[in-house]
């Protein structure tokens, strides 16, 4: 996929397990993971602006795009 | 209508269609047993066609079969239709399996879509076939001189019509599962 989701790095420099990035969010795990593996399909502005809210970056920090 | 609703209507159909299931097995098990006038089997289509008189219990062709009958026509309209009984036991089939999807909740599935696309290729293909048959029957009249006067065969809209919904239904379907997988796969 051309669109690529890299949460890890940044839950890493965090310090935050997906399990509290999730609660916080109030997006479930199941869908996180969805969307950690570069699985999904969409992403919600609500959803993304959750996260950046978070773990406090920007949109760029967790979506990367590879030709 | 409601979750509930949806799904009484569908444990409905499901008992519907399991009965009709049951009396296609019979009318498969029974006609050729009545066609070919099986000594102990009561039912027979109108029985000895040479006496008009005489009174049998019959199925539905008797009055044409009594006025016209001759034994390669009732042969090849009894072919006709175990094989119209056995395509309705295939749809049948494939209708249970999308009423017990929709019953789990998971009507938009793609794999409904692929069963009613089957289901109208199924229901072509016998179309198509039955005429065929005819055709070769009135080949066979002409040509070989076997005698298929008598012989009854539906020119109906109605299956075509059933064809045509299946499909459109089939890609409404497909479509749907589509949309359902992009929505399950939006974070």
């Amino acid at each position: 996929m051309a669109i690529s989701v890299k949460l890890d790095r940044v839950l890493l420099d965090r310090g935050m397990s997906l399990t509290e990035l999730s609660e916080r969010v109030g997006v479930t795990i199941a869908n996180l993971s969805i969307l950690k593996t570069s699985k999904a399909k969409a992403i919600r502005f609500s959803t993304l602006e959750a996260i950046c809210k978070e773990l406090n970056c920007q949109p760029g920090d967790i979506l990367f795009f590879e030709d | 209508m409601t979750q509930a609703k949806r799904k009484s209507v569908a444990s409905t159909l499901t008992s519907l269609l399991s009965i009709s299931r049951w009396v296609l097995w019979y009318v498969i098990v029974t006609l050729p047993l009545t066609a070919l006038n099986a000594p102990f089997f009561p039912i027979t289509f109108g029985g000895d066609f040479a006496d008009p008189d005489a009174v049998w219990p019959t199925l539905f062709l008797s009055p044409f079969l009594e006025q016209n009958g001759t034994r390669p026509a009732l042969y090849l309209e009894t072919l006709i239709g175990m094989i119209t009984a056995g395509l309705g036991l295939f749809v049948i089939h494939h209708f249970l399996r999308i009423l017990r999807n929709v019953q789990s909740g998971s009507a938009f599935a793609r794999e409904n879509g692929v069963r009613l696309r089957r289901i109208g290729f199924a229901v072509a293909g016998v179309q198509l076939g039955i005429y065929g048959l005819w055709f070769a029957a009135l080949l066979a009249d002409s040509f070989l001189g076997i005698d298929f006067k008598g012989l009854l065969v539906a020119l109906s809209p109605a299956p075509w019509i059933g064809v045509f919904g299946a499909f459109a239904l089939s890609t409404i379907f497909l479509e749907g599962a589509e949309i359902k997988e992009e929505q399950d796969l939006t974070v």
